[in-house]
C-alpha cells in the first residue's frame, strides 16, 4: 500500500505517462472526441480514488484500460452527459474536421470492442493478448473483432 | 501496391487522434463539503431551508422567481409539516414578504429546486414546464426526455442538494452553445448545480442549469 505523498506522485506519473494511450482508447470504443476526453478523465478519477490500494509494481496502464472500458459500458454512460463543456470539443482545422468526419462515420460502421480491437492491433501495436484483457475478451474473439472490422471498413 | 480502405482510414485515424490535448493537470475529484461535525451543521441548516421552501412553495401558485431562497436545498424525499418551517437565522418568516427579500441568487435556487422536486416525484410535465423552450432539453421530444430522465432519478434518489454559482464548474459563458446561446442574459443568468448524493463522485453525480431572466419569469436550461 502506497503512502499518500507517494501515491499521489506515482498517480501524477501515470497521467503524464498513459493519458494520450487512455484517452486514444476512449476515442476508439466511443468514437466520439469529447466523450473519450470525459471518459479518460474518468478513468484516472477511478485511478486517484484507488491510488493508495493499488499495487504500483504493476503497469498501471492495463488498468487504466480496464477502467476505461468498464465505465464506458456502465449505464450512466448512455446518459450522454459530459463533465466540461465546450471546451472538450475538438477544435480542429478544417482539413483535420474532414478527416475526422469521415474516418468516424466509417468507423460508426463497426461496434465499440470491433473499433478498439482494431485499432489498438493496427495503431497503437499491441498484443492481441493485451488488448483481449483490456477488453475483458478471449484471444479467438479479438482476432474475429479485428477481421470483422476489417472487412466493415474496406467497404465503408 | 495501393493501400486498402481500412489502412486509410487508419491512418487518417491516427493522424486526427495525435491532436489530442493532455489536461494541463491530472484530474482530481471535485472539492466537496465538509463532512463531520460541521458536516452534520451544515446538513442540518439546508434542511431547515429546504423545509422553509417547501413550505412556501405549497403556499405558492408555481414556479415564480419570487419564491423565496433555497440556496442550498437537499430534498430528503419526505413531506415536513409546514408547521415545523422556522425561518433560517431566526428572521421574520419568508412568507411574510418573499418579493421584498428575494434575490436572483435564491429565486434561481428556488426554480431549480422545485424543478429537481418535480423530477424526483415524476412530475415531468411539470418540470418539463420550467425548461426554456428554446433552451437545449426542449430540442428533444417530452417522451424522449421523460424516459430518459425517469431512468436517471431511478438512480440518483431522492436525496440532492443544490448550488447556486459553484464555485467548482468552468464559467457560465463556457457552457453556453447555439442556437439558445443568444438568448441567454449573461450578465443575470446565474448557474446551478444539482449534487445527487446516490451518485457522489460518479460522473452523472450532478446537473448543470442556466437560470435565465425572461420578461416572463425565470427560464432553465439545461447544460449538463
Amino acid at each position: 500500500m502506497a503512502v499518500t505523498g507517494d501515491a499521489d506522485l506515482l498517480y501524477n506519473r501515470a497521467f503524464e505517462a498513459h493519458w494520450d494511450d487512455v484517452f486514444r482508447f476512449s476515442l476508439a470504443w466511443t468514437n466520439d472526441w469529447p466523450a473519450a476526453e470525459d471518459l479518460a478523465q474518468d478513468a484516472y478519477l477511478r485511478l486517484w480514488q484507488h491510488r493508495l490500494t493499488l499495487d504500483w509494481d504493476r503497469p498501471v496502464l492495463p488498468w487504466l484500460l480496464v477502467a476505461a472500458r468498464r465505465l464506458a459500458t456502465d449505464r450512466f454512460r448512455s446518459l450522454s452527459r459530459r463533465i466540461l463543456p465546450h471546451s472538450s470539443e475538438p477544435s480542429f482545422d478544417e482539413a483535420t474536421q474532414a478527416r475526422w468526419i469521415d474516418v468516424r462515420g466509417a468507423m460508426s460502421r463497426l461496434s465499440a470492442l470491433e473499433r478498439t480491437a482494431l485499432v489498438l492491433t493496427a495503431i497503437e501495436g499491441w498484443s492481441y493478448s493485451e488488448v483481449a484483457t483490456a477488453l475483458g475478451t478471449s484471444d479467438g474473439a479479438l482476432r474475429a473483432a479485428v477481421s470483422r472490422a476489417r472487412e466493415k471498413l474496406e467497404v465503408a | 501496391m495501393a493501400r486498402s480502405r481500412t489502412d486509410e482510414l487508419l491512418e487518417a485515424w491516427k493522424m486526427v487522434a495525435q491532436n489530442a490535448q493532455r489536461p494541463v493537470e491530472a484530474p482530481r475529484p471535485r472539492t466537496r463539503r465538509s463532512s463531520g461535525p460541521i458536516g452534520l451543521l451544515a446538513a442540518g441548516t439546508v434542511a431547515v431551508v429546504l423545509i422553509v421552501a417547501l413550505a412556501l412553495r405549497g403556499a405558492g401558485p408555481g414556479p415564480q422567481p419570487s419564491q423565496p431562497a433555497v440556496g442550498a436545498s437537499p430534498s430528503v424525499g419526505a413531506s415536513p409539516s409546514p408547521a415545523a418551517s422556522p425561518s433560517p437565522n431566526g428572521s421574520a418568516s419568508p412568507a411574510a414578504s418573499p418579493e421584498a427579500s428575494v434575490s436572483p441568487a435564491d429565486a434561481s435556487g428556488a426554480i431549480v429546486h422545485q424543478y429537481t422536486d418535480d423530477l424526483v416525484k415524476g412530475n415531468f410535465a411539470a418540470a418539463w414546464a420550467l425548461l426554456a423552450p428554446g433552451g437545449p432539453t426542449r430540442s428533444q421530444t417530452f417522451a424522449a426526455w421523460r424516459t430518459e430522465r425517469g431512468q436517471f432519478f431511478a438512480s440518483a434518489g431522492t436525496v440532492y442538494t443544490i448550488v447556486v454559482s459553484p464555485s467548482d464548474v468552468a464559467p457560465l459563458s463556457t457552457w453556453l452553445a447555439s442556437p439558445w446561446s443568444s438568448s441567454i442574459d449573461a450578465a443575470h443568468a446565474l448557474l446551478v448545480e444539482v449534487n445527487y448524493a446516490a451518485l457522489a463522485g460518479n460522473n452523472a453525480g450532478y446537473s448543470l442549469y442556466i437560470v435565465n431572466p425572461t420578461v416572463t419569469g425565470l427560464a432553465i436550461y439545461d447544460v449538463r
